[in-house]
């Protein structure tokens, strides 16, 4: 706190002074009493402090309003230094930045390490940032006026001088794995590539502990393994491992997990684009004209899947659902719904309106009545929930596949090594930022101000 | 400005008499016919000379005797009410509610005298000096007993006990005393009561303590300083509830002092507070005394 006007606090002294002498004054001037015999007797029956002269509240109340006028007038102001940190940190958030150097610390480590180093005690944040991003952000934040420092083992030429930059460099030299991907047509392949000088490696696949394949991956090359889908089709997990492993870990094993295979919907080739959306929000596969789990028929239908439908037309009534699409709001009254003239046997109703399907199943075909684009059933959230039952209810058809489990890393990108680049420390242009000022007068004066208005009241009500 | 009785005042005396005069009072059927009040008994015959009251020839002996006799009397002698008003300083300020109680309760006293036949006496204790009146006597004397007390002086000064301990011999018996005041003297005034009991055959003993609350000027929490109006000295009292509860404390013991010091002497003692009516005080005493 700072004082704009601290001479102001040279009257502070006069108060207690003012309070004392107006006290002594108010001693001085007696009181006559008539009973004061009684008075005499009642001091004498009262214990020596009570007939001492003290100060009472209301005295230090009365002196309060001055004291905060004369504190008021001497300006004070409150610096209230900025939330953020002086500088922000930004570390390359890439897999090769925890390449263990020879000390066993990553090279994130010391790049944060070396960056504390240039700022000294300036207060700072670190932020990881993912490479691409590193120079936008950095120009941004600096934008912004506040300091920034990039810590990357990139080379990076084009970051404005006044942001602060640590490079970081290594000898190391990386073999990893770069692809790993199972389709159940193809089967599993990975894919092993090693940086020359690091040397022969050992690229090993194994299902559920039971090693499928064993590949070398030759100093400076590359080596590839393809499993057939049968071979894999019952594993629950897959590991694909490079031994030994190296400075960059991030890339020397895949882990592939068993998953549910996205439900693969054959549609007709003209789909209303609410169909086409929801499907895919709900991750199916959409399928014209090949093997599907499923398949979703849209009205008008002339035949297709045993369906054939007449002229539609408005209906409106009470809704039935079928178990599984209960607690969706659907709409009471449809702009166009087709009947149907002609359907397999054994059709199941799904969801009804006045007796009028909407919703019908036969076997793996599903089949929509209505018109999507003249009704608001497809504008509704109850629209993509149906679609999602749909598919819910397909599931036990879809297949099986193999994914990979994060945090694997099989982006070269992410695990590249810089090997040539220079080392490098630059610290960042730090602006001095001026505090923002908190004026406290108007504060003072306004508790002067209740102070005086609960006094006078009290006063008065003594009164 | 002089002080005055209220409005009412009269109406309220007039009832307080006429509640505690029901049997006719000292004088009764003889103080309304005339002759000289108070209680009458026969006393004998003498022989009529001219000028005697026609009303007192006793015919009964003229019809036996063909002479004319006049009856005489032996009067009881009428009692005499002295009432002390303590008028020092400390039974003021003047017009005060302790000032007003004292006068209401001394004007009440005399005027029951007055109203029985007989005699009241205003004797004024302290204050300034008062050249006092003569004895008023009778019903008559009603108003200029209430404007006598009214024109007593305003308390001022010390208490002037010492008049009281020379206070006379009583000329004849049945002298009452009443005191009115508020007995603040250190020590309490033992020799006043004593002359007082000898000079008086009944005695009643009003302690007025109805003084305006001094810590009522001050703001509570703060100090005054407090001076005694009789000139006795100063004190800093502090407006608190350790204070206000010492001073009722205090208030009682000298209540309670000055009573058992009356009954020492055969005083009817009545303490009169702020809150209370002079008509009960003075119906209280009388009834300790078994009435008028």
């Amino acid at each position: 706190m700072t004082l704009l006007n601290p001479w102001w606090l040279a009257l502070l002294p006069l108060w207690p002074l003012l309070l004392f002498f107006l006290r002594t004054r108010q001693l001085r001037r007696p009181v006559l009493v008539a009973d004061f015999l009684l008075w005499q007797q009642a001091a004498a029956r009262l214990p020596r402090a009570a007939l001492q002269s003290r100060l009472s509240w209301r005295d230090l109340a009365w002196i309060a309003p001055p004291v905060l006028l004369t504190l008021g007038l001497a300006e004070p102001e409150l610096k209230m230094a900025s939330p953020d940190a002086a500088v922000l940190v930004l570390l390359d958030g890439s897999a090769s930045m925890e390449t263990l150097g020879p000390d066993g610390s990553t090279r994130a480590d010391r790049g944060l390490r070396e960056a504390r180093r240039l700022l000294g005690s300036t207060s700072h944040e670190v932020e990881k940032t993912a490479t691409r991003a590193l120079v936008e952000a950095a120009v941004m934040i600096r934008a912004a006026g506040r300091a920034a420092l990039v810590v990357t083992d990139r080379e990076i030429r084009d970051l404005p001088q006044e942001i602060g930059l640590v490079q970081v460099a290594d000898d190391a030299v990386n073999a990893g794995i770069v692809s790993a991907g199972f389709d159940p047509d193809s089967g599993l392949l990975v894919r092993a590539e090693g940086d020359q000088g690091a040397g022969p490696r050992t690229l090993t696949v194994s299902a559920d502990g039971r090693v499928l394949e064993t590949r070398t991956v030759p100093d400076g090359g590359s080596a590839r393994v393809v499993i057939p889908a049968g071979s894999v089709a019952g594993a629950a997990a897959v590991v694909a491992k490079l031994d030994p492993p190296d400075a960059v870990r991030a890339d020397d094993v895949v882990h592939l997990e068993a998953a549910s295979a996205p439900i693969r919907v054959a549609v007709a080739p003209v789909l209303p684009s609410s169909v086409e959306r929801a499907l895919r929000a709900a991750l199916a596969e959409i399928v014209r004209g090949g093997e599907a789990d499923i398949t979703l028929l849209v009205a008008p239908l002339s035949g297709e899947g045993g369906f054939e439908t007449g002229p539609g037309a408005p209906r409106e009534g009470t809704l039935e659902l079928a178990p599984g699409f209960e607690g969706l709001a659907f709409p009471t009254r449809w702009e166009r719904v087709y009947p149907l003239v002609k359907e397999p046997a054994g059709t199941e109703r799904l969801l009804e309106v006045a007796g009028a399907p909407i919703l019908v199943r036969h076997g793996r075909t599903f089949a929509l009545l209505a018109d999507g684009d003249a009704t608001t059933f497809f504008s509704l959230p109850a629209f993509p929930l149906a679609i999602v039952r749909i598919l819910e209810s397909a599931a036990p058809l879809a297949g099986k596949v193999l994914v990979v489990r994060p945090p694997a890393v099989l982006s070269p990108e992410e695990t590249h090594v810089a090997r040539a680049i220079r080392p490098l420390s630059r610290p960042p242009l730090i602006e001095k930022r001026e505090p923002a000022r908190q004026p406290l007068a108007p504060w003072i004066f306004g508790a002067a101000a209740f102070i005086m208005s609960v006094l006078g009241l009290w006063e008065r009500r003594e009164t | 400005m002089p002080f005055r009785f209220s409005a009412d005042f009269r109406r309220q005396l007039n009832q307080l008499a006429q509640e505690l005069l029901r049997g006719g009072g000292v004088g009764g059927e003889a103080g309304r016919k005339g002759r000289t009040p108070g209680n009458v008994e026969f006393r004998d015959h003498r022989a009529y000379a001219p000028g005697d009251d026609l009303r007192f020839v006793d015919w009964n002996v003229f019809l036996r005797s063909g002479a004319m006799a006049v009856k005489t009397f032996t009067h009881e002698e009428v009692p005499e009410a002295v009432i002390v008003l303590d008028r020092s300083a400390s039974m003021g300020p003047a017009g005060s509610r302790q000032d007003a109680l004292a006068r209401e309760i001394a004007a009440a006293f005399g005027f029951l005298a007055l109203r029985a036949g007989g005699d009241a006496v205003l004797r004024c204790a302290g204050g300034p000096p008062h050249p006092g009146i003569p004895p008023l006597r009778g019903e008559r004397a009603a108003d200029a007993w209430i404007a006598a007390v009214e024109a007593a002086p305003d308390p001022a000064g010390p208490g002037g006990l010492e008049q009281l301990e020379r206070l006379a011999a009583p000329s004849r018996a049945g002298r009452v005393v009443a005191w009115v005041s508020d007995f603040l003297a250190a020590p309490l005034p033992a020799a006043a009561f004593a002359a007082l009991a000898r000079s008086s055959s009944q005695r009643f003993c009003f302690v007025v303590c109805a003084h305006e609350d001094a810590l009522a000027r001050v703001r509570r929490g703060d100090v005054a300083l407090f001076e005694d109006a009789e000139g006795g000295g100063r004190l800093n009292a502090r407006n608190d509830a350790t204070w206000g509860a010492a001073f009722q404390a205090a208030r009682a013991e000298h209540v309670a002092a000055v009573t058992a010091l009356a009954s020492r002497h055969r005083f009817a003692a009545v303490a009169a507070g702020a809150d209370a009516a002079f008509d009960s005080v003075v119906r209280r005493a009388l009834r300790e005394t078994g009435g008028a």
